[in-house]
């Protein structure tokens, strides 16, 4: 298998996905991701009979991904059909990651769900369905993995300075430092919850910011 | 603009094949949000690295930075980490700054004559010009050492035409050495697909007004306009996107309720949220008094949508014949401009330049005058 | 002439931050509709008159600084048509220059300290704005420039009919060596003197005292030791003009501040007593105040000589400049004086105070 670039690849690519269900308003709903490089949000397509209906970045969250382990549960997407979903019905459709042009998932047919999506109304909907902020600390739930391998790669002080930077916006103080680093060195404390223990503090509550969600760039715990 | 001729600027001998040297001072980017300056910053630096002809490394504070960490907070969009690691490890691993190479200051520079070839970039001169809008501590710190930060340098690079024409009204000696260097939007990639995959808005009509509530940012003429009876039986609603500074004394409090209605303001949004917002306005307002580049018309620009904006500084330089302008001073003319582009055959009229006036501001016109003074252009 | 072709005159914006959103171009009349301070209102005024009694055009213009280049210059020069001189009507703070113009320079608050160090700071930090200054009205201000010194060419304009004077009340003088607070409060509960205070006096000695004067120690020492004169003379009336600050409201309080802050500073000892004939004027007069009595004036730096016709100066016996020693006075200074006045002046050098403490270097009027 080769990839777009023509370089061969490697088949034990890690790449995940599932086409889950037709919307009658005309949208189709999955997910996809690469478990290998979990905050790298996956660009796919689906086809039909060769067509592309639909390209979406798989950045969504979603709690049922998170707990199952697909990679951090930022891995839905949700696609606006290029046809009418009347033409879909009964169809084969196939997903595929955009890059590689992989196959990730095919379905002989997908089953549909009406299911209206309001527009957003307000502003204040327009913020809500953005997908490039973390709202609520509880949706970093999946995201254990990769705060592990950031902690192997980096080092445990690394991560607390990071997630000090993260979470309150500030440089971590010596104290905090050295009470946090012997907490995870002696498996106290899990790199997750320490996160939540910032987000829920005083502190953070005073001065609440906007956190990205892991698939940002900005997101600090990256394994490069 | 002046009609001084140009200096030829002076280009290093450089050995064949080998690459130029070049130091820029990326203090801007230690910043954890960035926006104008910072953005500015990175935009010329991702230019310079694209167009590969300079060898590139950076510094702050006459302190070398190191180039990967540079380079992943570009990636990353943030400062923080790259300000982190300077603090943390400066005294172990930095090392000073190459005085020997070219350098190259993305602002005001804090200090003046370190290497032999230095430029620095003038954003606009409001410290000078309206230093009333800015505090006494701002005023001092950029209007102290400006003489001799333009007279030490080779080349002074002006963030537009405006800038560069009010900075050699007040300095003419600088008139043969500066050039324009005009930034570019560069959207992430990805946002054009999230957003089409997204609930489209269904926010009514609007328009979007950028900026902060502060006097320079002149939002007291929209203020205004809103009670005059001509915009009263308008249904066009203005989100105001930005962070809510100091609020305009008195004029919301002179606005019925169905006024203040039309008012939306966001507070801080993220970039995408920003971008989307743009994206199904049906214009921007920008009723600025003074910018010296005004990158958000540029972002409007590049979405497609026409930009209403103060006749002023850099605006019709940017803008083009994607906008339509008025006098920022008059609410009466503010008034019946914002007629005139509200009007759906003037807006087709204006839509099929926006994108073109967008497309003329690009990295490699950015890299262009740095370019040129190492003497690779 | 400064206005050969009409004159544009470029507005301090920091005076018109509340004005109504009419636009950038004013007349005149719009402009002093809005509630301006006094050495502006009386700029404003003269230069309506000057220049509005030539038959030339008068344009005024907020926030000149937005017409860069390109499309906002050239909207502005369609709306300047023939006008050839911008006259930058400055506060001190910020000088604003018009390109394609000859530039010319108001500085209408000379009597202010910090007025005049804000100018002195904008040269020092743009040294090449004042060389590009073709004329200063009503001043004489010399500039440095590296090494050179540059002066751009004194215009007097002079108030014709009226004077842009205030309404003046009267208070006693009476000062408490060891604190400002307690003068200022008896003054208070003491109230205006009779209006009348002026006519009983066949001989009065009017100083004027600007703010630059009244921060300036040998200028204190100065006035204390004409004071400690006065009281030789009780039939000679000693009457101090009250030093008014730039905004558009004092406070006599603030005002008798002022004036005393100086003197216990820098005046040496004087008597804690009311003194009978030495009278505080509180707004510079007007020559209805003026009464029918031999008439003295000495004027301080910074006096802002031109807000008086010169009419108002013929009253004047005798006319002194009282200047620190060593302060160079330039013939087209001595000029603009001896117009402004239709006779020579008398200079009145003072020493400075022990230390050479000196106010300002720049010489000016």
């Amino acid at each position: 298998m080769r990839d777009t670039d023509g370089r061969e690849l490697d088949k034990t690519v890690n790449l995940r996905g599932h086409l889950d269900v037709l919307l009658s308003s005309g949208f189709i709903n999955g997910w996809a991701c690469d478990n290998d490089q979990p905050l790298q949000p996956l660009t796919i397509a689906v086809l039909s009979g060769g067509t592309q209906i639909t390209f979406a970045i798989a950045n969504h969250y979603r709690p049922d991904l998170a707990d199952a382990g697909c990679g951090t549960g930022w891995c839905a997407f949700r696609g606006r059909l290029a046809v009418p979903v009347s033409q879909l019905r009964g169809m084969p459709l196939s997903l595929h990651e955009v890059s590689t042009g992989q196959v990730l998932h095919s379905v002989s047919e997908l089953p549909e769900l009406d299911m209206p999506i309001p527009p957003a109304g307000t502003v204040e909907d327009i913020i809500a369905q953005d997908p490039t902020l973390l709202g609520d600390i509880g949706r970093l739930r999946g995201c254990g993995r990769v705060l592990d391998a950031f902690i192997r790669q980096h080092g445990v002080e690394e991560f607390i300075g990071a997630a000090f930077l993260y979470v309150l916006n500030r440089p971590v103080d010596h104290p905090a430092l050295t009470a946090y680093t012997n907490l995870i060195r002696q498996g106290l404390l899990e790199p997750l919850n320490m996160l939540r223990e910032l987000a829920e503090s005083v502190e953070c509550r005073a001065k609440p910011h906007a956190m990205v969600a892991p698939g940002h760039p900005s997101f600090p715990f990256q394994d490069n | 603009m002046s009609k001084s001729p140009r200096r030829t600027l002076k280009t290093p001998a450089i050995a064949r094949g080998a690459k130029p040297r070049l130091t820029v001072d990326v203090g801007p980017l230690l910043e954890t949000f960035w926006t104008g300056i910072p953005v500015f910053t990175r935009r010329l630096v991702q230019a310079l690295l694209a167009d590969g002809r300079v060898d590139l490394s950076y510094c702050f504070n006459l302190t070398e930075l190191p180039a990967a960490k540079v380079h992943a907070a570009l990636g990353m969009g943030t400062g923080a980490f790259l300000r982190h690691h300077y603090e943390a490890h400066a005294y172990a691993s930095y090392r000073p700054v190459d005085t020997g190479a070219p350098l190259l200051y993305p602002s005001n520079k804090k200090v003046a004559g370190v290497s032999p070839r230095e430029a620095s970039v003038v954003h606009d001169i409001s410290t000078l010009a309206m230093p009333e809008n800015h505090d006494t501590a701002n005023v001092d710190h950029h209007m102290d050492s400006l003489a001799q930060e333009l007279a030490s340098d080779e080349l002074v690079l002006c963030a537009s035409e405006a800038t560069q024409a009010a900075l050699i009204t007040y300095f003419p000696s600088t008139a043969a050495k500066t050039r324009v260097m005009h930034q570019y939007v560069d959207w992430p990639e990805g946002f054009a697909l999230m957003d089409h995959n997204l609930p489209r808005p269904e926010l009514g009509r609007y328009a979007v007004v950028v900026g902060t509530i502060e006097p320079r940012k002149n939002l007291s003429i929209l203020l205004h306009a809103l009670s005059l009876p001509e915009l009263r039986d308008s249904d066009l609603k203005f989100i105001i996107i930005g962070k809510v500074g100091w609020l305009v004394e008195g004029f919301l409090e002179a606005l019925t309720p169905a006024q203040r209605e039309r008012l939306i303001f966001t507070g801080f949004v993220s970039e995408f949220v920003k971008y989307r917002l743009i994206a199904h306005a049906e214009f921007m307002v920008f009723p600025s008094l003074y910018e010296g580049f005004g990158i958000p018309a540029l972002e409007a620009l590049s979405l497609g949508k026409p930009v209403l904006a103060a006749r002023t500084s850099s605006f019709p330089e940017v803008i083009g014949k994607a906008g339509v302008y008025f006098d920022p001073l008059s609410v009466v003319e503010f008034a019946a401009a914002l007629a005139e582009i509200e009007a759906p055959a003037r807006l087709a009229e204006l839509k099929p330049h926006t994108r073109d006036q967008a497309a003329l501001f690009t990295p490699e016109r950015m890299a262009a005058p740095a370019l040129e003074w190492m003497g690779v252009a | 002439m400064l206005f050969d072709k009409g004159l544009a005159v470029s507005l301090p914006a920091r005076e018109f931050a509340h004005a109504p959103p009419q636009g950038a171009l004013w007349e005149a009349e719009a402009v002093l509709r809005q509630n301006l301070p006094g050495g502006l209102r009386a700029a404003v005024q003269l230069l309506r008159d000057h220049v509005e009694a030539a038959g030339r055009p008068l344009i005024f213009i907020l926030r000149p600084e937005i017409f860069t280049h390109g499309e906002s210059l050239a909207w502005l020069n369609a709306r300047l048509g023939e006008i050839e001189d911008h006259l930058s009507l400055s506060d001190g703070v910020v000088v604003h220059l018009l390109p394609g113009r000859r530039n010319h320079l108001f500085f209408y608050r000379s009597s202010q300290a910090e007025a005049v160090a804000a100018l002195k700071r904008l040269t020092v930090r743009v040294p090449e704005l004042a060389p590009q200054l073709v004329s200063q009205v009503n001043c004489c201000l010399g500039f440095s420039a590296g090494k050179t010194k540059y002066t751009p060419r004194p215009v007097l304009l002079q108030a014709t009919g009226q004077a842009f004077a205030g309404m003046a009340s009267f208070r006693e003088f009476y000062f408490n060596d060891c604190g400002i607070e307690d003068s200022v409060a008896r003054s208070e509960l003491a109230g205006d003197l009779p209006a009348d205070v002026l006519a009983r006096y066949g001989e009065i000695t009017y100083i004027p005292i600007t703010d630059v004067a009244a921060a300036d120690p040998g200028f204190n020492r100065y006035l204390a030791q004409r004071i400690r004169v006065a009281l030789g003379t009780p039939e000679r009336l000693l009457l101090l003009g009250a030093p008014l600050a730039a905004g558009k409201e004092d406070t006599i309080p603030r005002m008798l501040t002022r004036l005393l802050r100086g003197l216990l500073e820098h005046g040496g000892v004087l008597p804690r007593a009311v003194l009978r004939n030495v009278v505080i004027a509180t707004a510079l007069l007007d020559a209805a105040d003026l009464p029918d009595a031999k008439l003295e004036l000495v004027v301080p730096e910074g006096f802002e000589f031109w807000r008086l016709p010169r009419g108002y100066y013929s009253r004047f016996a005798k006319i002194s400049v009282a200047l620190p020693l060593h302060r160079a006075v330039p013939p087209e200074l001595l000029a603009m004086l001896t117009a402004a006045f239709g006779f020579s002046p008398e200079i009145v050098w003072f020493d400075p105070p022990p230390g050479g403490i000196r106010a300002g270097e720049n010489d000016d009027e």
